[in-house]
């Protein structure tokens, strides 16, 4: 009880709630521009939150990334444009809806459902952190070799289209995390000679330039004319009733995203599009999904939501991180000297409770932040790429610049925008070379320090029984990818 | 631009194996089984076995595919993203951070279609707030040139 009051005194300062409402008027307006994604939006404000303390820092994140996730369905209802990934899954709805003439009821409806699925993601995280947090403390190297790896294994096999390059993709941000000085032999890795790479590539920078250099450039060679958006009537007018209506959706949606945000490596666009097929499948009149019926919205509204609260479950009780947003939050935590895992919970519990809080209370301003932003989305999207996307460049800079106060890290972040370009064209997914950069040295000094326990014999690595269950776990997100290929290239040879 | 999924493979099998090759200078420690090379040699390993199953799965297809718009004149405001972070990175240590972020944003504004007016002002404006923020109130010690001598 203790704590959580020391957590009530540390978010309801005037410090940390101004930083949510400012933080949450960027995601709002990061959210509401076509092409800027809530994780650009979330690596943009990392190297203000450098300067911060823990608290506003991790509230600003939490804040920025509900509402960047909710406005990006304003670009979707209004032009057909998804703001962000995660909203694409109901873009058809939402926008038939504005097609019929109703686009603040597509709006208020998406609103609503992100409110409700986001507090029922952090109910989960309330409930399910601290008891599993108690169950990892009697976790070794062993159990966290094998959670770093099911997290990485996750990112670079189920959540991308070809598990191949997804393993590339990973592979490669292993191999940047090995570059610099190691500090067990303290020999230099791949340094090539620089002084400037002895202390090891900067994840910001690196995170940066990889998410938003390669939007600015395809958002900047797109030739589209701005559409005009249409015109808006009372949000909340008969919003109540519908989403009454539809509570079965709301609440199941909100549930299944909390619970695949939780599992390390998937994230809110996987919730929304499998939510939508859900609310599809169970519907009573799926025939009407795609033409601006509620039900897609509000089951798949309420999943993207719930899946970035339910993303914090691994990040802070394993340092696992649930999806891209939360991978940054781990390489902000340990900037301000907190290790996540079991033991944060232990040592600073009212910290614990303080981002628990402060994701609650983000979640609660969606209905007035929300209801604001729908009522200037009209200007918003009116502003011209021509001039916001040097703007994001330029912010992207700076930032890079002052993670060390020196230049490398903008030649860091150019270096990296270019391979996270040619990765995106490519196919390759950038989001598991992040989680690789982040979780490298966690995955090689837990590795090592297995085998120098057990002097080279790897089966120490599956002695203890829930080392076996998560090295079965790694194996399954291995297997039943390639297993599912062998069946669906025999299905097409035998039709 | 699409490179061809073979060459992919071929990137990943020729990368796995500068990896192992870089730890090969590594020096070992006495006494000590495990080194600094021997998670990156796993790492090289596995790129090595990635690359040779990306060539197995991979489709024969041109060796570089270029976009539509990399064709036509939009792949200049494509490189001017680049080189405009390039030039900003080269002149700031001796522009100055307000010079060189104004011209980076009006520069990249023009590149992009926007009136010059409309980017001199969202130049000045955007900079000066940006500065206020990282060089005035977090305190980052921006690149100093001769306007900062001047205003500051």
């Amino acid at each position: 009880m203790t704590d959580i009051l020391t957590a009530l005194n540390l978010v309801f300062t005037v410090d940390v709630l101004v930083t949510i409402i400012v933080a949450s008027l960027l995601g709002m307006t990061i959210g509401a521009i076509p092409g800027l994604t809530a994780v650009m939006g979330v690596a943009l404000l990392i190297p203000i939150t450098f300067f911060m303390d823990p608290v506003p820092a991790i509230s600003a994140i939490a804040a920025l990334a509900a509402m960047a996730i909710f406005a990006g369905d304003i670009p979707g209802a209004l032009v057909r444009i998804p703001g962000t990934p995660a909203s694409a899954a109901y873009v058809g709805d939402a926008y038939a809806m504005t097609k019929q003439g109703h686009p603040e009821r597509a709006l208020g409806l998406s609103m609503v459902s992100a409110c409700v699925g986001g507090i029922i993601g952090v109910i989960l995280l309330m409930v399910a952190a601290p008891l599993l947090a108690k169950f990892a403390t009697n976790f070794s190297s062993v159990e966290y070799f094998w959670l770093a790896l099911l997290g990485l294994s996750c990112a670079a096999i189920i959540a991308t289209a070809s598990p191949i390059k997804g393993v590339l993709s990973l592979l490669f941000g292993l191999w940047v995390a090995t570059i610099g000085i190691d500090e067990v032999a303290g020999q230099p890795r791949f340094t090539f000679g620089s002084i400037e790479l002895m202390g090891g590539v900067s994840f910001i920078p690196a995170m940066i330039g990889m998410f938003a250099l390669p939007e600015i450039i395809r958002n900047i060679t797109k030739t589209n004319a701005p559409s005009e958006p249409p015109k808006m009537g009372p949000v909340f007018a008969g919003l109540g009733s519908a989403i009454l209506k539809r509570k079965k959706n709301l609440i199941r949606g909100g549930l299944f995203g909390s619970v695949v945000g939780a599992l390390p490596g998937a994230g809110a666009d996987i919730a929304a599009w499998v939510s939508y097929a859900i609310a599809k499948r169970t519907s009573t009149e799926p025939e009407k999904f795609g033409t601006g019926h509620d039900e897609g919205i509000i089951e798949a509204g309420a999943a993207n939501n719930g899946a970035l609260s339910g993303a914090w479950v691994p990040t802070l009780v394993f340092g696992i991180p649930g999806d891209s947003i939360t991978a940054i939050v781990i390489g902000v935590l340990y900037l301000k000297g907190l290790e996540p895992g079991p033991i944060i919970f232990i040592k600073t519990p009212e910290l614990v409770y303080a981002i628990f809080i402060a994701f609650l209370l983000a979640n609660l301003l969606l209905i007035p932040f929300g209801w604001i932003v729908i009522r200037l989305s009209r200007h918003l999207l009116r502003v011209p790429p021509s001039y916001f996307l040097p703007i994001v460049l330029a912010c992207c800079i700076v930032g890079s610049f002052a993670i060390n106060n020196t230049a490398f890290g903008v030649g860091i972040m150019i270096v990296f925008g270019i391979i996270g370009w040619l990765f995106d064209e490519n196919g390759i997914p950038v989001a598991p070379a992040i989680l690789g950069i982040v979780l490298g040295n966690t995955l090689e000094f837990n590795f090592v320090t297995s085998m120098l326990k057990s002097d080279g014999n790897p089966m120490i690595l599956v002695e203890r029984p829930i080392g076996l269950a998560l090295a079965f776990c790694v194996l399954a997100v291995w297997i039943i990818p390639l297993l599912k290929k062998r069946k669906s290239s025999r299905t097409e040879q035998s039709s | 631009m699409k490179i061809s999924d073979r060459a992919i493979g071929i990137l990943a099998i020729l990368g796995g194996f500068a990896i192992i090759y870089g730890t090969l200078e590594f020096r070992s420690i006495p006494g000590q089984q495990f080194g600094s090379a021997f998670f990156p040699t796993i790492l090289g390993v596995v790129a090595i076995c990635a690359g040779i199953a990306q060539l197995i799965v991979a489709e024969r297809t041109t060796l570089i595919q270029f976009a539509d718009w990399m064709k036509g004149p939009l792949v200049f405001r494509g490189l001017s993203v680049v080189v405009a972070s390039f030039i900003w990175l080269l002149a700031s240590d001796f522009l100055g951070f307000i010079l060189s972020t104004t011209l980076l944003i009006f520069g990249l504004s023009l590149a992009a279609g926007g009136k010059v007016h409309i980017a001199a002002l969202v130049g000045l404006g955007m900079t000066s707030v940006l500065y206020i923020i990282f060089g005035s109130i977090l305190r980052v010690p921006l690149p100093h040139g001769f306007i900062e001598n001047i205003l500051l």
